[in-house]
């Protein structure tokens, strides 16, 4: 226990020191991964396929929003289906249209569940996911994950019975009015799409639930009630709706969620590493350069407060150094800084001049309002 | 001189600024009707297009069958029941989008809130210093 400490701690310590390059490297990752499934599964298009498309595309969106991202995965998806067929990009292109349109227009922090579920499932562990954003997420993270399970089982499809639809789809129009209609027909024939998009999407919801509670070890229980509702939620609804669902491989996902999410929650979930904060600001004598770091609590769990202080760590860089002239300032300061200043300034003369006139009122917040400005205390 | 409570204070707004404060500061330029009124507005153009979209890909998904039975089917009732379909859908999507869009203006209006009142009492605080200064300066 010790050992998963100290390996904790110097994690902590590394992700720390290292925050301004990880994000990116994690998104870089993530992206390639994605990208180089779509090319492997559904990499009709030999131009998009190749390993430098895909470097640029992971590069591309190691700095840009994640919900751009997505948009250019999607289209990419697309030009790979228009190559295969014309129905499959217009099937395609219609479910991400109505999706960015519905969803993700509002929802731009959820997009990532969109894009890591179909990872998973290529990856053969999609049970992991559900349970992941419940911890992470919130009740709108099983849309997401309820679109990504759409998205990885309509593009599975596609690319199993690629050569089919390729064959199908003739010059007359009657042939591809039937070959969209045989892949819709074949879609919706698999019902595991339903099974996996209903079952995940009550799990987020269920683990969410659950570690919101006041309870002692929350997210423990979190994970394990998630891990076996989504396990339960699949054999119900496989056997509901006559799906063909591995049920061996559900039992196993089981196994492996609960593990991974728990090793999970050890390293990453538990710790908050975003809270480091870095900001700069100023007043009229100095500038302030200050990196905030929290102070690493242990808690109980569940609303309880915290018992114990594990390392009390406050880090407060002020490099001071004094103001150069007014207008070189001016220049310098971003616009919400200037603004900021100005309203501070406004609001100091305003606090000043109230309390010339008000000197026994109650200032804002319940301080009090002091003395008249000007007027120190008397010497005896 | 150096004021801790002050620079922890510059700190905090600093980094609501930066982050949040943005964001918040553009929901909270309009009023409350305003503001969620247009979100639902452009909830209503978007699930229309959606609408539109599904529509479409359904025609031409049974635009065999549909070309065949043309004559056979009661072209008012069909309409009739797509309308009926799309206001349903529309008016559901539109109350999801205004709780979601009343809940966030109301967050940002109490983000903002905080914000001004830690902005008073700086000033509050920038006032005490100054008179301190100026005892100091007096003894």
């Amino acid at each position: 226990m010790r050992d998963l400490l100290v390996i904790k701690e110097k994690l902590k310590k590394f992700v720390g020191k290292n925050e301004v390059f990880i994000l990116p490297v994690l998104k870089f990752l993530m992206v390639f991964i994605a990208m180089s499934k779509i090319n492997s599964s559904l990499g009709f298009m030999s131009k998009l396929s190749n390993g430098g498309i895909t470097l640029i595309v992971a590069l591309a969106g190691s700095f840009l929003p994640l919900n751009l991202t997505l948009v250019i995965l999607a289209l990419i998806i697309t030009a790979h289906m228009y190559k295969l067929s014309m129905e499959c990009a217009i099937l395609v292109l219609a479910l991400f249209v109505i999706m960015f349109l519905l969803y993700f227009r509002f929802a731009s922090k959820d997009s990532v569940g969109a894009l890591l579920v179909p990872i998973s499932f290529a990856f053969k562990v999609p049970y992991i996911m559900p349970v992941s954003m419940g911890l992470v997420g919130g009740p709108c993270s099983m849309v997401s994950v309820g679109c990504g399970t759409v998205i990885y089982q309509v593009l599975h499809y596609i690319a199993v019975n690629a050569e089919n639809i390729k064959g199908g789809g003739g010059d007359k129009i009657t042939e591809k009015l039937g070959s969209l209609k045989a892949i819709v027909d074949g879609m919706l024939e698999n019902k595991a799409v339903i099974v996996y998009a209903v079952a995940f999407s009550i799990t987020v919801l269920v683990v969410y639930i659950i570690r919101r509670l006041s309870i002692n070890y929350s997210w423990f229980i979190a994970i394990a009630a998630g891990s076996i509702g989504c396990f339960v939620l699949v054999l119900i609804t496989t056997a509901a709706l006559h799906a063909q669902v591995s049920l061996g491989g559900a039992f196993f996902g089981m196994i492996i969620s609960i593990i991974v999410n728990l090793i999970l929650q050890y390293f990453l979930f538990d710790l908050d590493y975003n809270r480091s904060e870095r900001v700069q600001f100023e007043d009229d004598e100095y500038y302030y350069y200050v990196k905030a770091v929290p102070k690493n609590t242990i808690k109980l769990g569940g609303n309880a407060e915290p018992i114990r202080r594990a390392k009390p760590e406050h880090v407060r860089e002020a490099v001071r150094r004094p103001a150069p002239t007014r207008v070189v300032r001016e220049e310098s300061a971003t616009p919400v800084q200037t603004r900021a200043r100005e309203t501070v300034r406004a609001t100091a003369t305003n606090a000043a001049k109230t309390a010339v006139k008000r000197p026994a009122s109650k200032g804002p917040l319940g301080m009090s309002g002091g003395r008249p400005a000007g007027e120190g205390r008397k010497k005896d | 001189m150096l004021n801790e409570e002050r620079i922890k204070l510059m700190t905090r707004m600093a980094s609501y600024e930066s982050t949040e404060g943005k964001k918040n500061e553009s929901v909270a330029k309009h009023f409350r009707s305003d503001y969620v009124g247009l979100e639902v507005l452009k909830a209503v153009i978007c699930a229309t297009i959606a609408y539109m979209i599904a529509f479409g890909v359904y025609i031409y998904y049974d635009f065999e069958n549909f070309m065949l039975n043309i004559y056979k089917i009661d072209l008012w009732a069909f309409a009739s029941s797509a309308l009926k379909k799309y206001v349903i859908f529309v008016v559901c999507y539109s109350v999801i989008v205004y709780i979601a869009f009343s809940f966030k203006y109301s967050h940002a209006k109490h983000n903002l809130k905080i914000y001004f009142n830690n902005l008073k009492l700086l000033g509050t605080l920038y006032v005490k210093e100054k008179e301190n200064e100026e005892d100091y300066g007096e003894n």
